[in-house]
């Protein structure tokens, strides 16, 4: 397994397991899931804390720095919100109100 | 020019027949290491369920009709290396063959779970259609099953060993059943209908051991022992991508190998598509592995006629996913509240609850739908929906919905068809996206 799977297997799985026990208690599901093992307390304590921590913008950087197919050319996403229906003039002007 | 195909599922069989749409003077050669193409895997659990009745009903189409398209498939046959320099692949029992184009869709395989005894008799992973006739057989002798981790096509056996009258006992260490892509409120129904099924459920829980003398007669958890004559692998799916790796193509961090919009490789003449490679995520951009068969089939068509050819390019995934739970219809879109949590990703979500007919009409049915959208754009980033029926329909029309960058606003005021036998006054989909306005609000 190389680095990058490692860290994507890790980091996906104890991430998850975060959100879960969060959203669980959210929703009154009780979670389990103590850390049973050094790499358990490692990816729970020191790895998801300090992945939380990071700006949004660090946080994709380093996501996208990433090797994978996300690097090579892809369409790119629509614009967000879209543009309005070049049809549709709402009080004279090109652009839907947006709230 | 000659295109090699390695992979005989929907992938594989999708490349050769759109290549051949694209050139049909084109050699076209199929290599799979299985008896048999294109059928229906996701199919085996409602035959094992006898909710169809014979496994003959999820072949695509036969194998002379394979040949007559011009198609010419090695069944039992492994390839056993590529050479990317050469144009080579190099073949058990053929020796080496030579490919103008190359397209890889060696598919996926059950995450090994690696435990002690996993080489007893008993142990079953639903994917090839000859083993699962045998397994079908052998359904009839058991009385109890225990199914290791719960991911979906577990969660479709789970259902079809209970109307084989199985008691089963699901063993897996998320919190509550597909943890990895839906959210406890959403599969609540589902939980709920496993129990009144008499389903045990051991959530975050694992086994440690499959035990027994030549054959499996109980599976050791975290938990305690469980008496079992059957256990049903349902871990994750991982790529195939050994062949790949071996060739020095290039995988991605999900192990899958890495394509671009053409499902071009990294090296010259070789695509890849299906579940042996890895597709960006249209909203995060993160790659994902494991899609559906109708993603497969899509970039297995994309990889063939630009393999053969001419240009297509396939999108980057929103993921409309949908399935039966039991008494229910599960499905969603791109992110819901646990997957967004994960990747850090802000969201504001509403939840409605709907019918799917008009409420006097004969067979409607209750329907909820939470949508999550971002906050500064308003644009809907994912929806998760459970109901008795309509599901399908919904995530397919929400994932263009995430695609076009529609917003909640545009959501909230949506027409919606009323007809009382079809679909009732109130859409749940408006619903939710008026309650994510007030959320917004608060």
């Amino acid at each position: 397994m190389s680095f990058t799977q490692w860290l994507r297997t890790n980091s996906q799985q104890y991430l998850l397991a975060d959100a879960q026990q969060r959203i669980g208690r959210k929703n009154g599901v009780t979670v389990y899931g103590k850390p049973r093992t050094l790499k358990d307390r490692f990816w729970r304590y020191i790895f998801v804390p300090t992945y939380k921590m990071l700006p949004n913008g660090l946080r994709e950087s380093l996501i996208h720095a990433m090797p994978g197919s996300h690097r090579r050319a892809w369409p790119k996403a629509s614009p967000r919100p879209r543009p309005p229906h070049p049809f549709v003039k709402i009080n004279g002007q090109g652009q839907a109100p947006r709230k | 020019m000659k295109i090699v195909v390695i992979g005989g599922g929907a992938a594989g069989l999708g490349a050769a027949g759109a290549a051949l749409g694209v050139d049909p003077s084109a050699e076209m050669v199929v290599y799979t290491q299985f008896e048999d193409v294109a059928y229906s895997p996701c199919g085996i659990p409602f035959v094992h369920g006898k909710e169809i009745e014979s496994f003959d009903r999820l072949f695509l189409a036969t194998k002379q009709q394979y040949k007559d398209q011009g198609i010419d498939v090695h069944y039992e046959t492994t390839v056993e290396s590529i050479d990317t320099k050469r144009h080579v692949i190099k073949v058990q029992g053929e020796g080496e063959v030579r490919y103008d184009k190359l397209v890889l869709a060696t598919g996926w395989n059950y995450r090994d779970p690696n435990l002690p005894g996993g080489d007893l008799k008993g142990i079953y992973r639903v994917k090839n259609i000859q083993r699962a006739r045998e397994w079908d057989s052998f359904l009839d002798t058991v009385k109890s099953a225990v199914v290791v981790e719960c991911g979906l096509i577990a969660v479709e056996m789970v259902t079809a060993l209970v109307h084989r009258g199985i008691k089963v006992t699901v063993v897996d260490p998320g919190p509550w059943p597909m943890a990895e892509v839906v959210d406890p409120d959403i599969v609540d129904p589902v939980r709920a209908g496993w129990a009144e099924a008499g389903v045990t459920t051991l959530w975050g829980e694992q086994v440690t051991a499959f035990g027994g003398n030549g054959t499996l007669s109980y599976v050791e958890t975290t938990a305690g022992r469980i008496e079992a004559e059957l256990a049903i692998i349902g871990t994750r799916k991982v790529p195939n991508s050994d062949l790949a790796r071996a060739a020095g193509i290039a995988l991605g961090g999900t192990g899958g190998i890495v394509v671009d919009a053409r499902m071009q490789t990294s090296a010259p003449d070789v695509y890849a598509a299906g579940d042996c490679t890895e597709i960006p995520h249209g909203v995060s951009g993160v790659p994902l592995q494991g899609l559906s068969g109708s993603h497969a089939y899509a970039q297995g068509k994309t990889a063939g006629i630009n393999a053969a050819g001419a240009v297509r390019e396939y999108q980057p995934v929103y993921v409309p996913w949908a399935m039966l739970a039991g008494e229910w219809m599960i499905g969603g879109v791109s992110f819901g509240e646990t997957t967004a949590s994960a990747v850090g990703m802000n969201y504001v979500a509403g939840t409605a609850k709907g019918i799917t007919r008009a409420r006097y009409y004969p067979g409607v049915k209750p329907i909820t739908v939470k949508l999550l959208a971002d906050p500064d754009s308003r644009c809907l980033i994912g929806a998760q929906i459970v109901g008795g029926e309509g599901v399908k329909e919904r995530a397919d029309f929400l994932a263009v919905a995430v695609r076009a960058g529609i917003t909640i606003d545009d959501l909230a005021t949506m027409e919606n068809v009323y007809s009382p036998a079809i679909g009732a006054l109130n859409e749940p989909i408006q619903m939710a996206a008026l309650a994510v306005q007030q959320n917004f609000r608060r």
